[in-house]
């Protein structure tokens, strides 16, 4: 379960983050979305514990971020890649789960486990330079699932990947909901949203709307989640 | 530490081109350094004017320097404008007088030991005002012989050894950022001081290869050893652990590979200044006490300590100390800054 009380965050005396509060259920899903610059990811690193907010107060299963002990519990995927380009996949993840201190076979059989589940077995030797740029995502997902997280803080995961593919994708996210995994995914593809529990508006640092997708398509007349925007773009002027 | 380190070997040697620069590299400059410093044969040509025929007949037979006759008509000057020699003795009511083409370590040395010899041998035959009759001269350490690379070559070894590490873990680091590999890999559980420790670890493995294949090559060429070459290796190991550190804390504070490379005139070369190739003691200003806050003055003193005074451990102890002193207090600023990284 994660806790974002009244959480208020600025760059160089720029408001990112203006007073957002929620509650991410265990076993839920829940989309961030909002246009580029609306403050997204700089929710998801204030919950992953590489900044801190200004003010309020985030908690991840009864523990205030940051903190030490909550590393091994989240899983963290950032917008851009994040790998070794001069590494192979296999090496990349052996490595990543060495600092989660998985050792021996326990590493290495995981590490296969992760590649399979995302389909780069056959690749897992070669260079990530050599990837193409869905390789390099579905690779840096599974640098965030390698140590079982219990929460998955996914910015983008699926920018660049091939409808297909991405499909499996949100099929390995909903399994791992199954498990009681807890998620958040931020995305700036309204249709993503029907595949979440529960969707967040952001824009302009503030949570505009933060309910079930019916709902929130409910409350617009044309039935498409864009229209919130605009009514929150008139709302802020 | 030890996954980070096994990270950064294997990601240099999946990097051809690298790891040809780093233990390949230090070996194609000593030997440029080698061919441009060490001894020369040259035989100087040495043109005269107005010798008595006596004086010239010993400096004929001398093998150091070629003799051939002034053409009469020219100013010394000219002649030597022209290059028809490089240096010219003549004689005149005043005295003997040398005039050289330019100032030329080589030729200046081997046309003044010929002239010395010949006028301490025949002493009192000749009346010679000037130049003064031969002073000998001699060294408590290295010898008369001994060239410019026997004499910096020390300096080279340690530079080598802290500059080319400096360089890698500086790019490798500032790429960790800007990949935004250190985020991730600081929201692991992995201890700060550990990623430190590693990145020391992994580019002294290469340290430790770079400096043995350099001081075998460098006993090769000839360049004296006199201490246990151990003590030397450990000295080169250390300045290339504080080039880790140094390049670690260079690249937290740049954006990107090229403000990284904007150091090197403000880091490196100045201590290459104050590491032996001026000699320091006798600067103005007392200038000379900058050198005490450079790593590498430590290091290439100690470099020589070791390979022209034959100490050993004990005798370089000071500069072994100043140095881990240093690498000390660069790695708890390294730790402190790249904590920055996770807010816990």
């Amino acid at each position: 379960m994660i806790e974002v009380d009244s959480v208020s965050k600025s760059f160089d005396k720029n408001p990112v983050l203006k007073d957002i509060t929620l509650r991410i259920d265990d076993g839920e899903i829940v989309c961030l979305l909002g246009p580029s610059g609306a403050g997204k990811t700089t929710l998801i690193r204030l919950i992953t514990g590489a900044i801190k907010a200004d003010t309020g107060k985030i908690t991840v299963g009864n523990i205030v971020v940051p903190s030490m002990h909550l590393y091994s519990a989240i899983g963290f995927m950032p917008q851009n890649d994040a790998l070794y380009l001069d590494l192979t996949g296999l090496e990349n993840l052996m490595f990543f789960g060495s600092l989660y201190n998985l050792k021996g076979s326990a590493l290495k059989n995981r590490t296969l486990e992760v590649l399979a589940m995302l389909d780069l077995e056959d690749d897992k030797d070669m260079l990530v330079s050599h990837y193409s740029g869905g390789m390099k995502k579905r690779l840096s997902l599974a640098a965030a699932l390698l140590h079982n997280p219990k929460i998955l803080l996914l910015d983008e995961p699926t920018v660049g990947i091939e409808p297909q593919l991405r499909r499996t994708i949100w099929e390995q996210f909903h399994a791992l909901r199954d498990r009681g995994i807890s998620m958040i995914v931020t995305t700036h593809v309204m249709d993503e949203a029907t595949k979440c529990n529960r969707t967040a508006l952001i824009y302009n640092g503030v949570l505009v709307a933060f309910d079930t997708t019916e709902n929130l398509v409910a409350r617009t007349t044309k039935g498409k989640i864009e229209e919130l925007f605009f009514m929150a773009k008139e709302a802020q002027l | 530490m030890i996954n980070i380190a096994e990270r950064i070997i294997k990601q240099m040697i999946h990097d051809k081109r690298s790891m040809a620069m780093i233990i390949i590299v230090p070996l194609f400059l000593l030997t440029l350094l080698y061919l441009l410093l060490a001894k020369s044969n040259y035989t100087p040509i040495v043109a005269t004017e107005n010798l008595p025929t006596a004086f010239m007949t010993m400096l004929e037979e001398h093998d150091s320097i070629r003799l051939t006759v002034k053409d009469v008509d020219e100013t010394i000057e000219s002649f030597l404008k022209e290059r028809k020699a490089d240096a010219v003795i003549s004689q005149d009511d005043e005295g003997l007088h040398i005039t050289f083409v330019e100032m030329d370590n080589v030729k200046v040395t081997a046309v003044t030991e010929a002239l010395n010899s010949v006028i301490a041998n025949i002493s009192g035959a000749v009346e010679v005002s000037n130049p003064q009759p031969g002073v000998s001269m001699g060294f408590v350490y290295g010898e008369k012989g001994q060239s410019l690379f026997d004499s910096l070559g020390f300096l080279l070894l340690g530079f080598l050894s802290f500059f080319l590490i400096f360089l890698f873990s500086g790019i490798s680091f500032v790429r960790e950022r800007t990949s935004d590999t250190l985020e991730r890999l600081m929201l692991t559980p992995v201890k700060t001081v550990s990623v430190v420790g590693g990145y020391v670890l992994g580019f002294g493995i290469f340290a430790v290869i770079q400096s043995a294949l350099m001081l075998i090559y460098a006993s090769i060429l000839g360049m004296p050893f006199v201490g246990h070459w151990w003590v030397a290796a450990l000295i080169m190991l250390l300045l290339a652990a504080l080039a880790v550190v140094t390049g670690v804390l260079v690249s937290a504070i740049s954006k990107n590979e090229f403000q990284v490379l904007q150091f090197i005139p403000i880091i490196v070369v100045p201590q290459i200044f104050f590491a032996g190739l001026i000699p320091v003691d006798t600067l103005p200003f007392k200038l000379n006490y900058l050198s005490k806050i450079m790593p590498l003055y430590y290091g290439s003193e100690g470099l020589k300590g070791v390979l022209v005074y034959g100490y050993g451990f004990v005798g370089v102890f000071p500069q072994i100390a100043v140095l881990l002193g240093f690498i000390a207090v660069i790695f708890a600023a390294n730790v402190f800054v790249v904590n920055r990284y996770r807010a816990s």
